[in-house]
């Protein structure tokens, strides 16, 4: 009989907090909507060429796109590869954002590694 | 490649002299060095292939108002609106606004500079929803997008460069009347449905495709006027004395066509929009403005100026050619436009004509590198065959050189009310990362329109 009491009074109790929980999932709504961003397809991948292990006695290439102001950034790259390496030969470039897989295969050519800067 | 960021607030204040930029240089140098000479990680050999995700998204809140808000900030988060309110894009919504196209939802149209995302009947078709278009807009809102995905078309440069250039989306045909575009008074005002869900819905469409925001990788400096709908509006066909413009482009008189055309933002005098004329005030006359015109453009030197200063595509010869010359789109009022044909006896070819001979710089005042640069055009074959006669004919004394390439450089439509002003926009005749800046498309498609279909 007590533990009919119980459960009674326990069932009692908690109808006004399933109430409560009846009305949020009542009043809840739900809005659907659809992505409007465009799929983005994974870039073709190329793995980085594999590195030089020091700088001494290596052609440095420095290519630049020739925005104006930019140069006086790589003149202080310049300088510093030959202040801190100075068995390091650098040679500049400047030329078109995209220098072209013939380009780029000539300055493979023709130095040991390269900094290629883009910027506005 | 390894790529490094030097901060741009750290590069552009400093890039002025050498000396400034050394320490710029000194911050930045080991993390160069070891750029080059640090061993590739396996991580770096076989990167993660990450690809985005599309799927529809769910805002479960008290009221319907607390899910909308829940929505515009989770999209504004992920810089997929243009930060006013916008329509939520719900399937039931995007279906009823596929109802205007008769083309597959899942049709491509290509990738969006500058990150590439994929334009699809179906995305445009979700933005449009944002925009708050209605569904008989959705073709002119398509052919937009397919100018913008056209390979040809350079919309790399204007969406993503410190020049802060602009966009104009003009409608041309009987298709602009048909949906109540804006053609006359206030054309590139505000209170125009049709004009305004159409530009914005490009807008988000270069946000959402090619991924652009503010200060990110859309570097416009300023702004652009007209942000969040670019310049858009429709031919006044009605009060035009001469063929449509897409009759002059080359299609049939009933045809619709969107025309993508890039400008200067502002007026700078290299690239920018001039308008001209009394507006209500008074009629200007025609002659007078038409002289201010090829003014403007002889100021400009586009045919002689080498200019070397802008990073592009192009090497050597081709590049400082290209980078040169302009092209113009030249908006006449209807009033104007009517006088130049009724009373002076213009057709918009004459126009051309009168504004590739007018916009032209004598001979004599010509320095010997001015020479060089316009014998270059013509050598490298970009001075077409038919005006090389003429380009000769100029470089001799008493002769004049055009600024122009050729007449069709000017491109003329007519739009705007009476009273009205004329409007001159200028960019580059040729794109810069990409062949042009300046395309018209086709509509097509349509279903709840007589034309257009």
């Amino acid at each position: 009989m007590n533990s009919y009491i119980r459960a009674l009074a326990v069932s009692l109790l908690m109808i006004p907090v399933l109430a409560i929980i009846g009305a949020t999932q009542t009043n809840a709504v739900t809005l659907e909507v659809m992505n409007p961003s465009g799929e983005i397809p994974p870039p073709p991948f190329h793995a980085p060429s594999s590195r030089i292990s020091n700088l001494d006695g290596k052609k440095v290439g420095i290519y630049w796109i020739g925005k104006a102001g930019g140069d006086n950034f790589w003149n202080g790259v310049e300088e510093l590869l030959n202040e801190r390496f100075p068995k390091v030969q650098t040679v500049r470039y400047e030329g078109p954002f995209d220098l072209g897989d013939a380009r780029a295969a000539e300055l493979a050519r023709e130095v040991d590694t390269m900094f290629y800067g883009v910027g506005d | 490649m390894r790529i490094i960021g030097v901060p741009a607030d750290l590069y552009y204040r400093e890039r002025i002299s050498k000396e400034r930029s050394r320490p710029v240089a000194e911050k930045m140098f080991d993390t160069m060095l070891a750029s080059l000479t640090k061993p590739i990680t396996p991580e770096e050999a076989r990167p993660k292939i990450r690809s985005t995700g599309t799927e529809n998204l769910k805002f479960t809140a008290d009221t319907i108002g607390a899910a909308i808000e829940d929505c515009h900030q989770m999209f504004l988060a992920n810089q997929w609106s243009d930060g006013l309110p916008f329509i939520p894009p719900t399937p039931e919504r995007v279906k009823w606004m596929l109802s205007g196209t008769n083309r597959a939802p899942g049709e491509e149209l290509g990738p969006i500079s500058p990150r590439n995302g994929m334009a699809t009947i179906e995305k445009i078709a979700i933005n449009a929803v944002m925009a708050g278009a209605s569904p008989e807009y959705l073709p002119v809102i398509i052919a937009a997008v397919e100018g913008l995905a056209d390979p040809d078309f350079d919309e790399l440069h204007f969406a993503t460069s410190t020049g802060s250039f602009n966009l104009v989306i003009a409608v041309s045909g009987p298709m602009a009347d048909e949906i109540g575009m804006n053609s006359g008074l206030g054309l590139l005002s505000y209170g125009n449905r049709a004009n305004s869900s159409i530009g914005r819905a490009v807008r988000l469409a270069m946000i959402n495709f090619g991924h652009t925001w503010p200060a990110q990788n859309d570097m416009a400096l300023v702004g652009r006027p007209g942000a969040h709908a670019f310049l858009t509006f429709a031919e006044n066909q009605a009060q035009s004395p001469w063929p449509s413009y897409h009759e002059a482009q080359g299609f049939r008189p009933d045809d619709n066509t969107v025309t993508l055309t890039v400008t200067g933002g502002y007026s700078t005098g290299n690239t920018g929009a001039n308008i001209y004329g009394g507006g209500a005030v008074a009629l200007v006359p025609p002659e007078s403005i038409l002289k201010s015109i090829a003014s403007d453009i002889t100021n400009v030197r586009g045919g002689v100026a080498a200019d070397d200063s802008t990073g592009n595509l192009l090497a050597g010869n081709e590049k400082a050619v290209r980078s040169n010359y302009r092209k113009y789109f030249i908006v006449f009022n209807p009033e104007v436009a009517q006088e130049l044909q009724s009373r002076l006896g213009y057709t918009r070819e004459s126009l051309q004509e009168y504004l590739f001979e007018t916009a032209s710089i004598p001979y004599e005042l010509l320095s010997a590198g001015d020479i060089d640069n316009v014998k270059r055009a013509i050598d490298i074959g970009y001075i077409p065959t038919d005006r090389v006669a003429r380009f000769r004919a100029g470089l001799q004394p008493g002769g004049t050189v055009p600024m122009l390439s050729r007449p069709g450089d000017v491109h003329i439509i007519v739009a705007g009310g009476i009273p009205g002003y004329t409007m001159m926009m200028s960019y580059f005749l040729d794109g810069i990362y990409k062949p042009v800046a300046h395309i018209s498309k086709l509509i097509s498609g349509a279903q709840l329109t007589k034309t257009g279909r």
